[in-house]
């Protein structure tokens, strides 16, 4: 009975340690976003290193040290120094080493820029959005019906002013691997570059209430010359 | 010292340590300001082990020089209904027999009945109020005068 | 003194009607009374979970519309943290405490009875807002303003929850002091702090959390009520207050608060696991030392929750949180040792804790991604973070509670469990609570956001739902399992006898009767290490007959 079941618990820590391989987070759209998905990636390795170290110590002595009737007296050791010296700097290593990894992306994904190309301000409003791209008149309003689709250029950097005026939102578009709230009272910033064209579907992700799940809108990316063509004809000058 | 009043101290010590560190870390370049918020709450963590550290450092050495009433904290928690079986860390709990285990009561049940009335007369209005105020005095006056009562 | 103490003679005879529980003083029908309560609203905030679940099965909205659904989660969320977590490691805590240091009480008993009641009629006023024509608050359990204020959530709803968590919050610091206080003060000759029993040193540190932590919270949320009902702006920043403000109050508690439900099961588990080892803990010291460090980093950690919002230093949060990391991973191997070379056996309590060392694990291995800003960027606010939070307190906190219920159970109510229905409850958990919660990393990392009634993204996401509802379904039903086994077993009183100490166990609180007397304890044993009762027994049979010591015995009660 024991054993059977040992097995299971065995099988149930395998197949865990397969779906955390093969569940990773989407192909990032952005320069930004490659270096959040190599640094999960990599946390990805320790984390699987970790979970199969420690959860096959755990499996090894529940089926090794199971209580039989061979005679075998449990062990009365109680403590070693040199284990707990081991077992407290290895975890201090892994986590100055990850610290330092996230340092470093964080320095680029954070990076803020004094003159980007294209900078459109975002509101975040109950509960849609609206973008306005600077230096234009072009603005786009969605409704609770459906959100608007911002255009945008490849391969340029774009800052998003992001502005609240009423509750706590948060712009986010998952394959960008980035978000950031939009905080009434306080003009947040995010710069990023577009790598791939294509269109994106984007969320506010800070709970704002009544309909905060009818706040969608998405991303068409266009190559640059054909995003100079479209918001012209939107009116914008230049 | 007490383990008590070294256990608070360290917690003091760590807290205004971290508070330190913390206000040099909360700098933010952008907006050339560190953040307050955070330093302040680490500082008031750390002030209020410290007060705690100060308080039961009168309140031991008191404690040790006469019988434990002497003290006008002892009076004042034992006359609050908080009493006191332990006495310093080690001291002999199980000599029970001489001190009766506490007596039923149900001033907690009701002050808390009358708290909550207050809190709902927050919510909706002064008629819920004034009840539970009448109420927590009761049951103030009896959780007090309810050790008085010869056991 | 001789190790040994007097008899005593009981105050006054116990009773158990209702007025017995209603006017009671003594810790252990308050522990009982916490207990019970606690799981009566982990199953009501269950129920509403199972609701929420049912709705997100298949996209777009079925039968609930999105103001119900906020209500839901929010008081799904507040329900579990504030009136089932707390209370359940508050009423461990009750029961245990005197126990494991050889006291015949707590040190203010009738306060201890204040907070019961506190903490009962702050979880029966927040959750009276779902009778409330505008209903129940629907913020979410953290309250974000300016959401959370009078403009964009009115009505009575919302202060009923504020006032609710007051009360609560009032009762976990009485109580906090309570136990600062009983544990200082109370502990039998000779139990020195160095020889408390782990469960008791985590209340200690936790206690020390909450006293610290709670006024914090408490006065987050008066200011909030005055924001509400003067329209004071404290948070308001039209007002020049501030949003964030409340965030950084609410996180100095709210991040504690995650190890004040976390370390008294870390503490659960360290007491079960050395019982059903055979063998002594491993590492104790290191173990109060890396609970001590757990304790004192929760304070330099909060605004790991506020990495997006672009207003906390980043990097100071991502390496204090990173480094919580470390003594965690310490406990995790301490277990292991203690479990290492001994003689291993598996009834209920045991195949919980295994079961929360492998759940608590992949929470625990997923909170360094989340303590790392730039992939938080990305994950915050997801099903990543569900997924994350439910093996933490799910995988971690309930299954540990559970561990703990079939442990004490015998000793509260001198019952036995029934064995099969364990199994089947345990099994059951397991898989329903992996298919519930593992799917949601991919749902997560993949783009669907956390506290939505509706969803729309890629077609996979619809059978991966239905999974995820179905799993819950099994959890509900596993549960069900437990509390079958509760009422036939102990309510209905047809369980096993269980006699003095049926697991051979370690501590105190197994060297005198189940249930114990009013007073705890006729004699006692003498103290001279963290496991009394272990030690009377090796000197009872000497310590050959070692072997001998594995048969559950009435060891200790003769000292």
């Amino acid at each position: 009975m024991d054993r059977w079941l040992t097995r299971l618990l065995s099988a149930i820590a395998l197949i865990i340690v397969v779906a955390f391989l093969t569940g990773c987070a989407p192909e990032p759209a952005t320069t930004e976003g490659a270096r959040v998905k190599a640094l999960y990636d990599t946390f990805m390795v320790a984390a699987v290193v970790v979970f199969a170290l420690v959860a096959g110590l755990i499996g090894w002595s529940i089926v090794r040290y199971r209580a039989r009737d061979d005679g075998r007296e449990a062990s009365t050791a109680h403590g070693n120094i040199g284990l707990e010296v081991a077992w407290w700097s290895l975890p201090t290593l892994l986590v100055i080493g990850l610290f330092i990894l996230t340092a470093q992306v964080l320095a680029t994904v954070d990076r803020r820029t004094d003159d980007p190309p294209l900078t459109v301000t975002v509101t975040g409003f109950q509960w849609q959005w609206q973008f306005a791209y600077a230096d234009t008149d072009v603005v786009l309003t969605g409704s609770t019906d459906g959100g608007p689709e911002l255009v945008l250029p490849v391969g340029e950097r774009i800052a998003f002013d992001l502005e609240s005026p009423d509750v706590i939102h948060a712009f986010w578009v998952p394959q960008f691997l980035i978000k950031r709230d939009i905080i009434p009272g306080k003009t947040n910033r995010i710069e990023l570059t577009i790598q791939e064209p294509g269109t994106y579907r984007g969320q506010c992700a800070e709970f704002c209430g009544l309909l905060h799940d009818r706040m969608t809108f998405s991303i068409r990316a266009v190559p640059a010359d054909e995003f100079r063509t479209w918001l012209s004809q939107q009116g914008g000058g230049g | 010292m007490a383990e008590e009043l070294r256990f608070f101290l360290r917690t003091a010590l760590y807290s205004a340590a971290i508070g330190i560190i913390y206000w040099f870390a909360s700098y933010d370049a952008v907006h050339g300001a560190y953040d307050w918020i955070g330093t302040v709450m680490l500082a008031a963590a750390g002030l209020a082990s410290g007060a705690v550290v100060v308080v039961m450092a009168l309140f031991a050495r008191r404690a040790l020089e006469g019988a434990p009433g002497a003290s006008t904290l002892g009076v004042v928690a034992r006359w609050l209904g908080f009493t006191d079986p332990g006495g310093p860390a080690g001291q002999q709990p199980l000599a029970a027999g001489l001190e009766p285990l506490p007596r039923r009561s149900a001033w907690p049940l009701v002050s808390s009945l009358a708290v909550a009335l207050i809190g709902l007369g927050i919510v909706f209005g002064p008629w819920l109020l004034l009840p539970g105020i009448v109420l927590l005095a009761g049951s103030v006056w009896g959780w007090v005068t309810q050790l008085q009562v010869p056991r | 003194m001789t190790d040994l103490a007097q008899p005593v003679v009981p105050a006054r005879p116990r009773g158990d009607g209702i007025v017995a529980y209603l006017t009671t003083t003594d810790h252990k029908q308050i522990g009982m009374l916490y207990l019970g309560s606690g799981l009566l609203f982990f199953l009501l905030a269950g129920a509403l979970a199972l609701l929420m679940r049912a709705e997100l099965s298949t996209p777009g909205l079925q039968f609930l519309d999105e103001a119900t659904y906020n209500q839901l989660f929010t008081m799904h969320g507040t329900g579990m943290i504030f009136f089932f977590a707390s209370p359940v490691a508050l009423g461990f805590a009750n029961y245990l405490i005197p126990l494991q240091i050889g006291a015949p009480d707590v040190a203010f008993p009738r306060l201890n009875a204040l907070t019961y009641w506190l903490f009962l009629m702050g979880g029966l006023i927040a959750f009276s807002g779902f009778l409330t024509i505008s209903g129940a608050a629907a913020f979410g359990w953290t309250g974000y303003v300016p959401l959370s204020d009078g403009t964009y959530s009115p009505g009575p709803g919302p202060n009923l929850w504020i006032v609710g968590l007051i009360l609560s919050g009032t009762s976990g610091i009485l109580g906090a002091v309570n136990f600062l206080a009983t544990v200082f003060t109370m502990r039998a000759p000779g139990m020195t702090m160095f020889r408390v029993p782990i469960f008791t040193w985590n209340m200690l540190v936790v206690s020390m959390l909450i006293v610290l932590t709670f006024p914090v919270l408490t006065s987050a949320l008066v200011m909030l009520l005055i924001d509400r009902t003067t329209g004071a702006g404290f948070f308001d920043p039209a007002a020049g207050g501030s949003p964030i403000l409340w965030q950084h109050l609410f996180w100095f508690f709210g991040h504690p608060e995650v190890y004040i439900l976390a370390l008294p099961f870390f503490g659960i588990v360290t007491e079960t696991i050395p019982v059903f080892s055979g063998k002594r803990l491993f590492g104790y010291r290191p173990m109060v030392f890396a609970t001590l460090l757990i304790g004192a980093l929760s304070f330099s950690v909060w605004a790991h929750h506020m990495f997006t919002t672009g207003s906390v230093s980043n990097l100071f949060f991502a390496i204090t949180s990173m480094a919580i990391a470390i003594p965690t991973g310490v406990k995790f191997f301490n277990w292991i040792a203690t479990m290492w070379r001994g003689r291993l056996r598996f009834p209920s309590p045991m195949l919980f804790s295994i079961g929360f060392l492998l759940m608590f694990l992949i929470g625990g291995i997923t909170g360094p991604f989340l303590a790392s800003p730039p992939i938080d960027y990305h994950v915050q606010d997801t099903y990543y973070v569900v997924a994350h939070m439910h093996y933490v307190l799910f995988g971690g906190s309930v299954l540990a509670a559970f561990a703990g219920f079939y442990f004490w159970i015998p000793k509260m109510t001198g019952r036995m469990l029934d064995e099969r229905l364990g199994h089947v409850h345990f099994w059951g958990l397991m898989v329903g609570m992996n298919l519930t919660f593992f799917p949601m990393h991919f749902l997560g990392l993949s783009g669907m956001p956390r506290r939505v009634a509706d969803y729309s993204g890629p077609e996979w996401w619809t059978p991966v739902n239905l999974l995820i509802s179905l799993g819950a379904v099994l959890v509900a039903l596993s549960v069900l399992a437990f509390v079958t086994n509760i009422v036939i077993n102990v309510l209905m009183g047809r369980g096993r006898e269980a006699g003095d100490d049926p697991w051979g166990g370690y501590s105190l609180e197994w060297a005198t009767t189940s249930p114990p007397p009013h007073h705890n304890f006729t004699r006692l044993p003498p103290i001279r290490s963290e496991r009394p009762v272990w030690d009377a027994r090796q000197a009872d049979r000497g310590v050959s007959g070692e072997a001998k010591a594995r048969k559950p015995g009435s060891g200790g009660s003769d000292g």
